[in-house]
């Protein structure tokens, strides 16, 4: 082993200790390393550029960016909400059950939990503590309902699991509904649970006839999943190109049918998807460099060796992976393990001859628990800065809701076929 | 002159890659039509895409650069002496600015290299496909050594520490 074998890793402390920004250190790891060995630099150009040309399915990612902004600003976020209000608030802790269902519609329209908890989120966590409830709990089951956005197709982290693991987007997005479902259900016993013990109020009890007007209103902005899930499910159209369907319709719908943005507005959402682009698909494409030296110095094979010889049991492999990725969730942002920790444990999944698909959406689960996880936990950030909720309250209240995610992917992960079993019967595969 | 750079600025930083989204959506749109409606397959729609796409996300990669928004990783930076952080921000500005320099030479022979290929139907040489790339480079050592400068007069003494991001 040369001195050459340290330089990526010396580079990728560096990142984490003096705050290189990561998308740029991942591509230095390349370029140091490459320069350290003699190598030709170029190499790290080739990789990105490649990448960015040849992996088609990467331009999925800003589409659904796009799509999710366009939708933010809309008022289909209002319409959505309106619409399940109208069948759940009579219940009691009714609105809390309205943000769990309406976030999980919404899902089927955006492939982000951030932009989800930000977008809808602001506005069902503002009623909820209209109407009584505790400020933490309204941000910690909003923040744990916004994990759904990248649980339900479509969503981006899955986009990007499929391009560096080559396992089929169509089938991760199929495989995701059953897990997505089951998260649901899980929140909302929690809700029932605490609602009664809280005395959360109940809503208003909505006619039939207001029920059938709200549905009227919310239909065209209802169809967006049938839309995207059908095309998908179908296999008429590719995950792409749903991608730029979503957005398209999207489009359609807040500029002509809701007229809920105008061209200023239009403008705004471009440039700021431009800005995450910029953010996200870079570091993807940084992340290939990345992998690319790991690869040359065989570092999966040492780190898949090193977790046989701790054990060689599928099961305990599993729970030990679990583990690892909930703790890399507490500190690091989740494209950030994506890109870098996925690529290492990816060879010994292949190994185990374990499905792809249901590693994927089982990683994609824990990843998305992560963004809730203190210290670092960017949907409790979000929830509390978009409310004025002291962070404190959002954390206290997290803990449960956590432990119920927690068991949602215990189930994920043992019961394989919560994952494999729909696209097995309906996804895009099924068609092969 | 100011005006002039600072239109330059927005053009390769805003303009172009949300003119570069917009042509790659519209695009992706209009192959969507070709192959389902017309039933005809449009080939060189498909290549715009994804050119597009290549030029949106380098360009706007010098955006999220010039907002500082590049994904960070802070919890240790955070936590080094108010003191010291200036330091740190050299030290990590530094690095970036002398890799990506010694980055550009290579990247630059590989580009042109490129030039000898070009995109299937349209005949695009892959060298102005790729060349954004470059322009990417060149700004982040741009980006890099402006802050490396504003640092440096920070600790001299000559600007103060609310300045750090003015650019």
């Amino acid at each position: 082993m040369s001195w050459h074998f340290f330089v990526p890793f010396v580079v990728f402390a560096l990142i984490f200790l003096i705050r290189i920004p990561v998308a740029l250190g991942l591509m230095l790891t390349g370029i140091f390393y490459l320069a350290a060995n003699g190598q030709d630099v170029g190499i790290v150009a080739s990789k990105v550029l490649t990448t960015l040309y040849s992996e088609y399915v990467l331009i999925a990612v800003p589409l659904f960016i796009f799509t999710a902004n366009v939708l933010n600003r809309g008022e289909i976020t209002d319409m959505l909400f309106n619409w399940v209000n109208s069948f759940l608030a009579r219940y009691r802790g009714g609105l809390a059950h309205v943000t769990i269902i309406d976030s999980m519609v919404y899902s089927g329209m955006t492939g982000s939990s951030v932009a989800e908890a930000a977008g809808l989120g602001k506005m069902e966590i503002s009623a909820m503590k209209r109407f009584g409830y505790d400020g933490g709990f309204s941000c910690a089951i909003a923040a744990s309902a916004s994990t759904m956005g990248t649980i339900i197709p479509p969503s981006i982290p899955m986009i990007i699991y499929a391009l560096l693991s080559g396992a089929s987007v169509g089938a991760l997005f199929i495989g995701g509904i059953i897990p997505g479902v089951l998260f649901a259900i899980a929140l909302m016993i929690y809700v029932v649970i605490v609602s009664r013990r809280r005395n959360y109020p109940r809503g208003r009890h909505y006619t039939p006839r207001e029920f059938v007007v709200f549905t009227i209103r919310a239909f065209p902005a209802l169809l967006t999943p049938v839309i995207l899930l059908g095309g998908i499910y179908s296999g008429i159209v590719t995950p792409t190109g749903s991608g730029a369907i979503a957005g398209l319709y999207a489009l359609i719908l807040s500029l002509f049918v809701y007229r809920a943005i105008g061209l200023k507005a239009l403008w705004e959402v471009l440039v700021d998807t431009v800005r995450m682009t910029g953010m996200l698909t870079l570091l993807v494409a940084s992340a290939f460099v990345f992998s690319y030296v790991i690869a040359v110095e065989q570092i999966p094979s040492m780190v898949a060796h090193l977790l046989l010889t701790v054990t060689d049991n599928k099961y305990l492999l599993l729970l030990l992976i679990n583990l690892i990725f909930l703790a890399l969730g507490m500190i690091l942002d989740t494209s950030v393990i994506t890109v870098v920790f996925i690529p290492i444990v990816v060879p010994l999944i292949q190994q185990l001859h374990m499905s792809l698909v249901h590693f994927g959406v089982m990683i994609v689960l824990n990843m998305m628990i992560g963004l809730s996880t203190p210290p670092y936990g960017p949907l409790l950030f979000i929830t509390s800065a978009v409310s004025d909720t002291p962070l404190r309250d959002v954390i206290r209240e997290i803990w449960p809701l956590l432990g119920a995610m927690i068991v949602v992917l215990a189930i994920v992960t043992y019961i394989p076929e919560t994952v494999t079993w729909l696209p097995s019967v309906i996804g895009p595969t099924a068609h092969h | 002159m100011k005006k002039a750079f600072r239109l330059l600025r927005d053009s390769v930083e805003i303009y172009l890659p949300v003119l570069s989204f917009a042509v790659m959506f519209m695009a992706f749109i209009l192959q969507i039509f070709y192959r389902y409606v017309m039933n005809a397959p449009s080939t060189w729609a498909f290549e715009i895409t994804r050119v597009a796409f290549v030029w949106s996300v380098l360009f706007a990669g010098i955006y999220t650069m010039r907002q500082r928004e590049h994904l960070a990783f802070t919890l240790v930076y955070d936590r080094f002496p108010k003191r010291l952080q200036p330091y740190v921000r050299i030290a990590s500005n530094g690095i970036v600015c002398i890799g990506f320099c010694i980055a550009f030479l290579p990247a630059l022979r590989y580009v042109s290299f490129m030039g000898m290929m070009s995109t299937t139907i349209l005949n695009i040489p892959m060298s102005v496909v790729y060349a954004p790339f470059l322009v990417f480079l060149i700004m982040v050592i741009a980006y890099t050594a402006i802050d490396i400068v504003q640092d440096v007069r920070i600790l001299l003494g000559h600007a103060q520490a609310d300045e750090e991001h003015a650019a």
